[in-house]
């Protein structure tokens, strides 16, 4: 059996039983895990089609990537969200002030708490963290964040 | 009618309390030598028994009767049972040789006093079902009324009545408790 | 555009059960239009249509009418939320949103960038001594039109009673489908803390109480010191059928609770208990040992009509109709434990339906489900399964948090009321007929055995 990680310790101790547990896998539970946590998934793309969904963003590069191939829910952080406070939901524009609310209405009746955002490359950290905020209060557990390969346009 | 009984009794009992109070106060010797204990103080004395009352003119009639079951109300009876509780096992209806025992005490009791009519109560532990647990309950009060009247007991003399587990007589929730709820309960109705 | 009146009498207001007028359910006013087109709301493709409850608007400026439009507009959000019919959007995301002051100034932009499909909107005013007349009105937020517009006026005794209506109406015409929130419970309970009375030890009463499908208004329904437990609601969830040990042993009495009056269709003979009433509500089948063991039999409500169901010497009770009124199912224990049995009307075609530990309160579904809830003994306690007539697969809607026992189903068949120990004594609560969304009616002492009204 593999020996146990970091986070699975973290995840007893809320329960508030730390011990480690050295054997057994079946006594680890992942559903706490994945609750309370927002964890990062750094994605990265391939292909292009992403640039169709909403607003065109100047994506940030990465040089290793890999493709998204299923239905997933974008959130969109263009430039203009300095000025207005206004992201885009798939193609929709929502002001951050109700960003939550429809994250969890988009959320009703699907399993993966999963939303990838595309910042624009010039938005800020302090902005993204912002909008990633009201992310967790929607009860979103990964955000995936999108970026390019340097060759692509 | 019966409040009023009861009210009669308490203070009576009062009265006798605090008179046997006072007496023993009034010649308790300098000495401290143990004295045996007179007969009335082993009574079980009322919480504060109310001074102005025993001024009461009613007259305690002691009137020592020769058997003292006779001369208490059922609610007393009651209290300090003469009858034993047959107990029974889970889901169980069957009379154990202890609950034949309890019961062949409870007929001679009966047949001692063959004036007295009795209710037999059956009871449940909580582990079965509230709606279930009645008809149960009314199994047992009825197996301890046949094997009652199986000794001679006229059966009308023998109400059954099923609680189910809605009285526990213990409200812990282990075996001991449960064992102490399931019982056929006997309460004497009239004398 | 449907707009219909319909006349409340909130009755049952304070304390005056007995003599208090109650006209039942509002009667659904015939629609003006013979053609009338129903428009419902749709949500985006694959979702449920997402609907906002504001506070109602209070068209008289009186701390009574305002209390009472904040009240109602939080009661009718629950409502709606109950059925699951609906993505209710919560309430505290409404605050950026400026209320409106009447029809005419919403709003829709903003409601349609909170995710808005539906927007129900109510005015409230004062009509006559004592009296409210409240509109509500349905809006299609993209469309930004009334799909819905209903108006009822009655006492301002019970202002749930109107948010209970207009979800009842918006469920029946957005969704074809019959709310509860106009139903209620009822259930014994033991928290007045009384003794009874002449007990030779400490014996706590249980009395009968009525509540609100959603718990609010419990009432004590009967006043007699002794034991009462068990009741049934008549199908015209007008009487209570109940086991009352009144003169010291169980019998069945069945209570008119809105005149106050008494019956004691078993008489007396024997020891009666456990009451249900046929679908129909003129009988009532229930367990009694007047033949010397615990048997079923059905009666008219009237006491006539006598009817001998089973003939076994094991333990026979705790009967259940089926919605059809042709079969009955119960308990016996026949094979040894307490087991689910079904039987016609009549008495014959006995079969047996379980085989487990221990089993106990069946409780058939109303249609369209054909399906029987019962409790099943899953360890020290029990769980609360339902047992699918027409695939005869079980499925268990708890998992061993307490004991849960004595199901109960809601007029629509889609959520259940039980009595669970999970929070230490013995409440009532209610739950989806999926397990999920799980509610606790009651707090004060202990509380036991609801059933739903129809």
């Amino acid at each position: 059996m593999p020996k146990v990680s970091p986070t699975e310790e973290i995840s007893t101790g809320r329960s508030g039983r730390v011990r480690r547990v050295t054997s057994s896998m079946s006594e680890i539970n992942v559903v706490p895990l994945v609750d309370v946590m927002l964890v990062l998934l750094i994605i990265f793309m391939v292909t292009a089609p992403m640039l169709q969904r909403g607003v065109d963003v100047n994506l940030p590069v990465a040089r290793r990537a890999e493709a998204i191939a299923e239905e997933r829910v974008f959130l969109t952080v263009p430039l203009t969200y300095r000025k207005d406070r206004a992201v885009r939901l798939g193609t929709e524009r929502i002001v951050i002030d109700v960003l939550a609310e429809r994250v969890r209405q988009m959320m009703d009746g699907r399993d993966d708490r999963k939303v990838f955002l595309r910042g624009d490359g010039g938005i800020l950290l302090q902005e993204l963290l912002e909008v990633m905020d009201r992310l967790k209060e929607a009860g979103i557990e990964q955000v995936g964040i999108v970026a390019k390969l340097p060759e692509e346009r | 009618m019966r409040i009023r009984r009861l009210d009669s009794i308490v203070i009576s009992g009062a009265i006798a309390a605090s008179l046997a109070l006072g007496a023993c106060s009034a010649k308790k010797p300098p000495a401290a030598r143990p004295l045996p204990p007179p007969a009335a103080a082993t009574t079980p004395t009322p919480p504060p028994a109310p001074a102005p009352v025993q001024e009461s003119p009613i007259v305690t009639a002691p009137a020592v009767p020769e058997d003292p079951m006779a001369s208490r109300t059922v609610d007393d009876l009651n209290r300090d049972s003469p009858m034993r509780p047959a107990f029974f096992e889970y889901d169980s209806a069957e009379l154990s040789a202890d609950a034949r025992a309890a019961l062949d005490a409870n007929a001679a009791v009966l047949k001692k006093y063959p004036t007295w009519a009795v209710t037999i109560e059956g009871h449940c532990d909580e582990r079965g079902t509230a709606e279930y647990n009645l008809a149960l309950g009314e199994r047992r009060a009825v197996a301890a009324q046949a094997y009652l009247a199986s000794l001679g007991i006229a059966a009308d003399r023998l109400k059954t009545v099923s609680y189910g587990k809605e009285f526990p007589f213990d409200p812990g929730h282990d075996e001991a408790a449960y064992a102490k709820n399931r019982r056929a309960h006997f309460v004497i109705t009239g004398k | 555009m449907r707009h219909s009146r319909v006349t409340l009498a909130a009755g049952l207001a304070a304390a005056g059960l007995a003599a208090a007028a109650w006209p039942g359910r509002a009667p659904e006013a015939a629609p003006q239009q013979p053609t009338e087109v129903i428009l419902s709301i749709s949500g985006e493709a694959g979702a449920r249509p997402r609907y906002a409850v504001p506070d109602f608007i209070a068209r008289t400026a009186d701390a009574e009418t305002q209390a009472a439009a904040a009240l109602m507009g939080t009661v009718l959000w629950d409502d709606l939320a109950f059925e699951r019919e609906f993505y209710m959007i919560p309430r505290d995301t409404y605050r950026t949103i400026p209320a409106a002051r009447s029809f005419a100034d919403i709003p829709f932009d903003r409601w349609r960038e909170l995710g808005a499909d539906g927007l129900v909107v109510g005015t409230v005013e004062r009509a006559g001594a004592g009296g409210f007349r409240v509109e509500v009105r349905l809006f299609d937020v993209r469309a930004r039109r009334s799909v819905v517009a209903k108006e009822y006026s009655g006492s301002a005794a019970n202002p749930r009673l109107y948010a209970h209506t207009a979800a009842d109406d918006i469920h029946q015409q957005q969704r074809a489908l019959r709310g509860v929130a106009r139903t209620k419970l009822t259930f014994s309970s033991d928290r007045d803390g009384e003794r009874v009375a002449n007990a030779v030890s400490a014996r706590d009463v249980k009395e009968i109480y009525i509540a609100d499908y959603d718990g609010a208004n419990q009432r004590r329904v009967t006043v007699t010191r002794k034991l009462n437990i068990m009741p049934r609601w008549s199908p015209d969830a007008r009487s209570i059928a109940y086991t009352s040990y009144r003169r010291d042993f169980p019998d069945v009495y069945v209570s008119q609770i809105y005149q106050g009056a008494l019956e004691n269709p078993t008489g007396g003979r024997g020891q009666n208990w456990l009451p249900a009433w046929s679908p129909d509500g003129t009988r009532l089948c229930f367990t009694s040992t007047r033949d010397g063991n615990s048997e079923l039999y059905v009666m008219n409500r009237d006491g006539t009509g006598l009817l001998r169901l089973t003939t076994h010497p094991a333990i026979d009770t705790t009967p259940t109709w089926s919605p059809g009124g042709t079969q009955i199912a119960f308990v016996s224990d026949r094979s040894g434990s307490p087991q689910i049995y079904i039987v016609d009307a009549d008495g014959l075609n006995l079969r047996r339906l379980t085989s487990e530990s221990w089993c106990d309160r069946p409780t058939w579904s109303p249609a369209p489900f054909n399906e029987i809830a019962y409790a099943s003994k899953t360890g020290p306690g029990y769980d609360i399964v339902i047992y699918d007539l027409a695939t005869q697969e079980r499925r268990q809607l708890t998992s061993g948090r307490g004991s849960n026992e004595s199901p109960a189903y809601a007029p629509n068949g889609r959520h259940l009321a039980f009595m669970s120990t999970r929070t230490g004594r013995t409440q009532i609560f209610v739950m989806g007929r999926d397990g999920q969304d799980v509610r606790q009616i009651t707090t004060a002492g202990n509380n036991y055995t609801p059933d739903w009204s129809r």
